[in-house]
C-alpha cells in the first residue's frame, strides 16, 4: 500500500450532519425525500413522534424552498439533519427569488411573536377570513406540529438558510 | 335524488376518494401536491353544495386514512369549515372522522374547532 | 461554493498518518484510462447510518433513487451496484458498533460512492490482501471468489468487490486511518 501524504477520511465535528443531500429545487423530489427523513429519524433515533415530526418540517420547508427558488441555473437546495444527541436541527438551504425574501422574513418575525399553538391558530383565523390569499400556514406548522423553532440566515450569493431546531 | 352522492369525484393520484350515500366522503392516501385546490376545491365546494341542496344535517368527512398532507391542503379543511360556518340558512355539522395514530390531524383538527366549532364535530377512530 | 462544502475542505486539507490502496477498473485486462486519482469534490448525498439501526438497505435504496435521477441511467446503475457491495461489506466486516457513512460525491469528470466504517486491524488486513489481489487479476480473482460462494469455505467469500471492479468496472480506492477504513467506487460521469 502507498504511504504517502493523504488526506484524512473524515473527521466528526459535532455536531456533523447525520444526512446531507443537494437537489434541484423540483416538487418532484419533495415526497421521496420526506419519506426518507422520516424512515432515517425514525431508524436512528427510535421515535415514531420524532419521525412524523420530521415529516412536517422537511415537507414545509422543502416546499417554501422549492416555491421561491430562483429559476437560475445554478438554483439548488441543500437539505441538512444533525444532531448534538439533545436536539435535532433540520436544515434547508436555498438560492430564492429576491422578491420573495422580505415576505419570507416577515413572515418568520411575524409568527415568533406568537407561541407555535398561538401562531398555527391565528393562521387558521387568517386563512379563514382571507379565503382569496395564499394559505401561510405552513411556517406556523412548521413551529406547532414539528416542535421546533425557525430561525433564517442570509448567507453568501444571495442564499438562505432555514434552520429548524428542536428536542429530541 | 340525493345531489350529495351524485357529486363527481375527481381522480387524483395519491388519494383514493369515495362518497357514500347518504352523507359521508371518506378519503386515504396523501395530499402533497404544489396546489391540492385544483383537484379538491371544487370538488369540496360541490359536496357543500349538495348538502345544503339535501338538506342533510350531517357531512361525515372520514380522514381517517389520510397519513400525510402538505399545509395547502389543511387550508381546504380551512375553508370548509369557514363556508359552512358563514351560511345563513341551513346548516348542517361537518364531521371529521380522524384517527388517533395520526399526528397532523390531532393538531390540525384540533386548531380548525376552535375555529368553527359551532358547525364541526371531531370524531377520533384508532 | 456552500457552507457544507468549506466545512468538508477544511476537513480534507490536513496531511495525515493514513494509507491508501487503489484498484483501477482496467486492472489485469483492459486499456481502460486510469481513474485511480482519490476522488474529491462536491458531496451530492451524505447519510451517517448509526450502528445497528437497520437503516442501510432504505439508504441504498434511496441513494440509488437519487443517483438514477441525477446521473445518467449507465452511470446510475453501476453506482448503487457498487454502493450495495460496499455497504454490505461495512456490515458484514466492520465493527458492529460503527456508524458507517455513505457518501456520493461527483468532481468535474468522476462520480463515486464512498463508504467509511471502523473495522478492526485484522479485517482490515484481509481486505488490503483482497484488494492487493484484484489489483493483480480481477478478474481471476472474481472466478475464485464466485466458486468460494458457491463451494462455501473460510475465510467468507469476499465476492462483493471483485463484482464491483470486475462486473461493474468501478476503480476501487481504500483508505485506511487507524481503524477508520474509507472505500470508493467511482467512474466518469
Amino acid at each position: 500500500m502507498e504511504n504517502a501524504e493523504i488526506p484524512p477520511i473524515s473527521r466528526k465535528l459535532a455536531p456533523y450532519p447525520l444526512v446531507f443531500m443537494r437537489f434541484r429545487p423540483a416538487w418532484a423530489y419533495i415526497d421521496g425525500i420526506r419519506e426518507f427523513g422520516r424512515f432515517f429519524c425514525q431508524t436512528t433515533f427510535g421515535t415514531r413522534e420524532l419521525a412524523d415530526r420530521a415529516c412536517v418540517v422537511i415537507q414545509e420547508t422543502l416546499e417554501n424552498a422549492v416555491k421561491y427558488s430562483s429559476n437560475s441555473a445554478d438554483s439548488e437546495l441543500e437539505l441538512s439533519i444533525e444532531s448534538d444527541g439533545s436536539n435535532i436541527e433540520f436544515s434547508v438551504s436555498s438560492l430564492p427569488d429576491a422578491s420573495h425574501l422580505s415576505s419570507l422574513r416577515e413572515e418568520l418575525n411575524g409568527i415568533q411573536t406568537l407561541d407555535p399553538e398561538q401562531a398555527y391558530l391565528a393562521a387558521f383565523i387568517r386563512a379563514s377570513n382571507e379565503p382569496e390569499a395564499s394559505a401561510r400556514l405552513g411556517l406556523a406548522r412548521i413551529r406547532y406540529e414539528g416542535g421546533v423553532e425557525l430561525s433564517m440566515k442570509e448567507e453568501s450569493g444571495g442564499r438562505i438558510r432555514i434552520t429548524a431546531t428542536g428536542k429530541l | 335524488m340525493s345531489q350529495f352522492t351524485v357529486v363527481q369525484v375527481p381522480k387524483a393520484e395519491t388519494i383514493a376518494i369515495q362518497v357514500t350515500a347518504p352523507n359521508q366522503v371518506k378519503l386515504s392516501g396523501t395530499i402533497t401536491q404544489k396546489d391540492p385546490a385544483t383537484d379538491l376545491a371544487g370538488f369540496f365546494k360541490a359536496l357543500h353544495t349538495a348538502a345544503l341542496a339535501d338538506k342533510l344535517t350531517e357531512v361525515r368527512a372520514d380522514v381517517s386514512g389520510l397519513t400525510f398532507v402538505n399545509s395547502s391542503a389543511i387550508r381546504l379543511f380551512v375553508d370548509w369549515a369557514t363556508w359552512v360556518k358563514n351560511e345563513r340558512g341551513h346548516r348542517y355539522t361537518l364531521r371529521f372522522i380522524t384517527s388517533r395514530n395520526v399526528t397532523w390531524q390531532k393538531t390540525s383538527f384540533m386548531a380548525l374547532m376552535s375555529l368553527a366549532k359551532e358547525v364541526l364535530a371531531i370524531e377520533h377512530v384508532t | 461554493m456552500s457552507s457544507y462544502d468549506r466545512n468538508s475542505e477544511r476537513n480534507s486539507a490536513t496531511p495525515s498518518s493514513s494509507s491508501r490502496l487503489a484498484v483501477d477498473s482496467g486492472s489485469g485486462a483492459s486499456s481502460r484510462p486510469r481513474e485511480s486519482t482519490i476522488l474529491t469534490g462536491r458531496t451530492l448525498v451524505r447519510v451517517i447510518c448509526t450502528a445497528g439501526s437497520g437503516a442501510l438497505e432504505y439508504t441504498h435504496a434511496f441513494v440509488t433513487a437519487y443517483a438514477a435521477d441525477h446521473l445518467r441511467a449507465a452511470v446510475a446503475q453501476r453506482l448503487s451496484v457498487g454502493a450495495y457491495e460496499l455497504l454490505s461489506n461495512a456490515l458484514n466486516f466492520g465493527s458492529v458498533s460503527s456508524d458507517i457513512v455513505i457518501e456520493l460525491i461527483e468532481s468535474d469528470n468522476m462520480v463515486g460512492v464512498r463508504v467509511e466504517n471502523d473495522a478492526i486491524a485484522a479485517r482490515i488486513s484481509m481486505l488490503t490482501e483482497h484488494l492487493l489481489k484484484l489489483k493483480t487479476n480481477a478478474e481471476q480473482t472474481f472466478m475464485e471468489e464466485l466458486r468460494r460462494s458457491v463451494t462455501g469455505g473460510i475465510p467468507r467469500p469476499m465476492l462483493g468487490l471483485a463484482r464491483v471492479t470486475h462486473e461493474v468496472g468501478l476503480t476501487l480506492d481504500l483508505q485506511v486511518q487507524e481503524r477508520r477504513i474509507a472505500v470508493t467506487a467511482q467512474c466518469r460521469r
